[in-house]
């Protein structure tokens, strides 16, 4: 089979290069380079990247200008400069609308819908399972309670709502991780068949305590249950901001590893992953951001188990393009959802979990059919 | 030099191997044979670092592995395993690239001299015309190619296989091995290979490691190893070995006589049921 006995790798190496170029030629349209298959690049990540970010401001946009009360786009482009650029000489009821009542939300879903994807693409690529997203696993539901707590014992204190439910989707976590541990080791579909049951408890002590307790304040939380992003995270949005970007970052440093780890942990071993590290670093991250989002947007279902599938089917599944991949996909999903919710009977507004799914189902069909 | 010393693993109260020695010098191809269940696949995990054993140690050139990190031991292992399983859809391209993790920082990308390594490792094994394909519609042969250049990708200096030809065919089986000796031999590999073909090994193997309920009953080269009254301890059946006229190596027959399935009643004669039987105890034979 080997008919000149090279004298080293390298050699060897560069006799292959000249029968099969890497690069293919710089003909190539930009919609080829957008979906060719084969290993992720910086310019491959920065392309689609680059192409989904600008459809997420073009639908942010769209979304301070639809609503109750339609603002002309011209408006909406002016109070826009006028705050992120220059000076608010006055305000008007248009910067009302758009600044003070709108923008805060869609920040929101577009936060809510990052954190959501990111938080799918890793528990799925980490457990190998393609059912895995914080909704499933229980960690939403542990969060909800948290949050639930937060509101009922310390009303006053603005960050306890976030934190709370951080703890609660963090211990939640580990009490299906512990559970799903047997005899055998860990198998990863225990893992899911735990973590559903775990859900499943969580959400009916949530309705339990609903129905039940008096409390005025737990009253719109029927609603919050379904997603809801009306509060615009309530003063909390930079706070919410911010952790999810630091929650982000540390996914998108174990993009690579999570790359080894989704063909099995054996291998990920063989080649040197400390798997152990990576596993509790990703479950840290996942949780971190279901927790802070569900806090304060309540649980929003679907994002994160549909999204990273969307755009695996899109791109492959190498998470350094379906980590920042997702995360813009699924701001995109959460905001035009949001949209809907405001606008199809407006002046009602829908639950937007509700939405997201109704808009994602058809599209995830349509993509399962086509590949 | 890779070298196990009076290696013993136990699960539980149940000891795997024990007191196994082995020692693999560069460009050596040395096969693990024996019946199921008699711990080839779990002395591969020791000799790889993955099982810690109870007593004795591994070592290479001359320093245990336990003093080595897990990213210095992936740097020097490349490692087969027996039938992976792959359910997220990559290339094939990408699955191979894998390998160059253990040379990177851990993070970013891939160079174009990874890019590079890859598409050689893959062209050894001839899968590079694969390399755009989903890894999940490959054939088992092709599957078990690229699997093969994955492992020559990492650059190891010692090359550990579990049932490197389990799903290939007559030709490839030859072809494989053929190529695992050129690489042992030209890049001075270290290679240690699980196989239940025995005249494979015959074949192939610089030295044979016989393997019996976790005990060596024998180590030495494939005419001194894969005798018949060897054979027959190990596997608990009759073998006829003569010499392949092609090659000279040991060639081993089974025979039938010993390994029939028990019966139950008179005998009866049956032409589909005595087929059935006799391909059973070819299976039983050829696979043990």
């Amino acid at each position: 089979m080997i008919r000149r006995r090279p004298a080293s790798w390298r050699e060897h190496a560069q006799t292959i290069v000249e029968d099969s170029p890497i690069e293919g030629g710089s003909h190539r349209s930009l919609f080829r380079a957008l979906f060719e298959r084969g290993p992720a690049t910086p310019r491959k990540v920065g392309l689609v990247c680059a192409f989904l970010g600008a459809l997420a401001l073009g639908v942010a946009f769209l979304a301070l200008h639809l609503g109750s009360e339609s603002v002309p786009q011209a408006i909406v482009a002016r109070v826009l400069w006028a705050h992120l650029f220059g000076r608010v000489q006055e305000v008007t009821a248009a910067d009302v609308i758009i600044w003070r009542i709108r923008a805060p939300r869609i920040v929101l879903g577009l936060t809510a819908g990052a954190a959501l994807a990111i938080a799918g693409a890793v528990l799925q690529a980490l457990l190998r399972n393609p059912l895995a997203e914080p909704y499933v696993l229980g960690i939403s539901g542990g969060a909800a309670v948290g949050a639930i707590v937060a509101i009922v014992g310390w009303r006053n204190v603005p960050w306890a709502r976030p934190l709370l439910a951080f703890v609660g989707a963090a211990l939640t976590t580990a009490l299906v991780y512990a559970m799903s541990r047997g005899r055998t080791g860990m198998a990863t579909e225990r893992l899911v068949l735990a973590g559903v049951i775990i859900a499943t408890l969580l959400w009916s002590v949530i309705a339990l305590v609903l129905a039940l307790v008096p409390d005025p304040h737990l009253r719109g939380l029927a609603f919050w249950m379904m997603g809801d992003l009306s509060g615009g995270g309530d003063g909390l949005l930079p706070l919410v901001v911010g952790i999810v970007v630091v929650a982000s970052a540390m996914a998108y440093t174990q993009a690579r590893t999570l790359n080894l780890l989704m063909v099995g942990e054996e291998e990920a071993r063989l080649l040197g992953v400390e798997v152990e590290r990576v596993k509790a670093l990703a479950y840290f991250a996942a949780s971190l951001l279901a927790g802070v989002i569900v806090s304060v947007a309540g649980a929003i279902g679907f994002v994160g188990l549909v999204v990273p599938h969307l755009v695996r089917l899109l791109w492959g599944a190498d998470n350094r393009l379906v980590v920042p991949a997702a995360a813009l996909s699924g701001a995109i999903l959460v905001t035009l959802a949001d949209t809907l919710a405001r606008t199809a009977l407006a002046p009602r507004e829908l639950p937007v979990g509700a939405v997201t799914a109704m808009l994602g189902v058809p599209i995830f069909i349509a993509l399962l059919r086509r590949v | 030099m890779l070298e196990a010393r009076e290696v013993t693993v136990a699960y539980g109260a149940r000891p795997v191997l024990s007191e196994v020695s082995l020692a693999v010098a560069p460009g050596e191809l040395v096969a693990v044979v024996g019946p199921n269940g008699s711990g080839k696949t779990t002395l591969l995990r020791v000799l790889r670092g993955l099982v810690p054993p109870q007593r004795g140690e591994v070592r290479w050139r001359g320093k245990p592995l336990a003093h080595f990190s897990p990213r210095e031991l992936a740097r020097i292992f490349g490692v087969v395993p027996q039938d992976p399983k792959i359910g997220f859809r990559m290339t094939v391209l990408e699955y191979v690239l894998q390998a160059r993790f253990p040379h990177s920082n851990g993070f970013g990308f891939e160079s174009e001299a990874d890019i590079r390594c890859a598409l050689s490792a893959l062209q050894l094994t001839r899968a590079v015309e694969f390399r755009d394909r989903w890894i999940t519609e490959l054939s088992g042969g092709e599957r078990q190619r690229v699997i093969l250049a994955r492992a020559l990708a990492v650059e190891p200096r010692v090359l550990l296989l579990d049932e490197p030809t389990s799903n290939l065919d007559l030709r490839f089986q030859v072809e494989m091995l053929t190529l695992i000796r050129e690489l042992t031999r030209c890049r001075a590999l270290s290679s240690v290979f699980v196989a239940h073909d025995l005249n494979l090994v015959a074949e192939f193997a610089d030295r044979v490691l016989m393997l019996r309920e976790g005990r060596a009953l024998a180590f030495g080269s494939p005419e001194e190893v894969l005798t018949e009254a060897r054979l027959r301890q190990a596997f608990g059946t009759r073998f006829l070995v003569d010499r392949n006229p092609l090659s000279g190596s040991p060639r081993i027959t089974i025979s039938r006589e010993e390994v029939r399935p028990p019966r139950q009643g008179p005998a009866q004669f049956h032409p589909g049921g005595t087929d059935d039987a006799e391909r059973g105890s070819v299976e039983i034979a050829s696979s043990s």
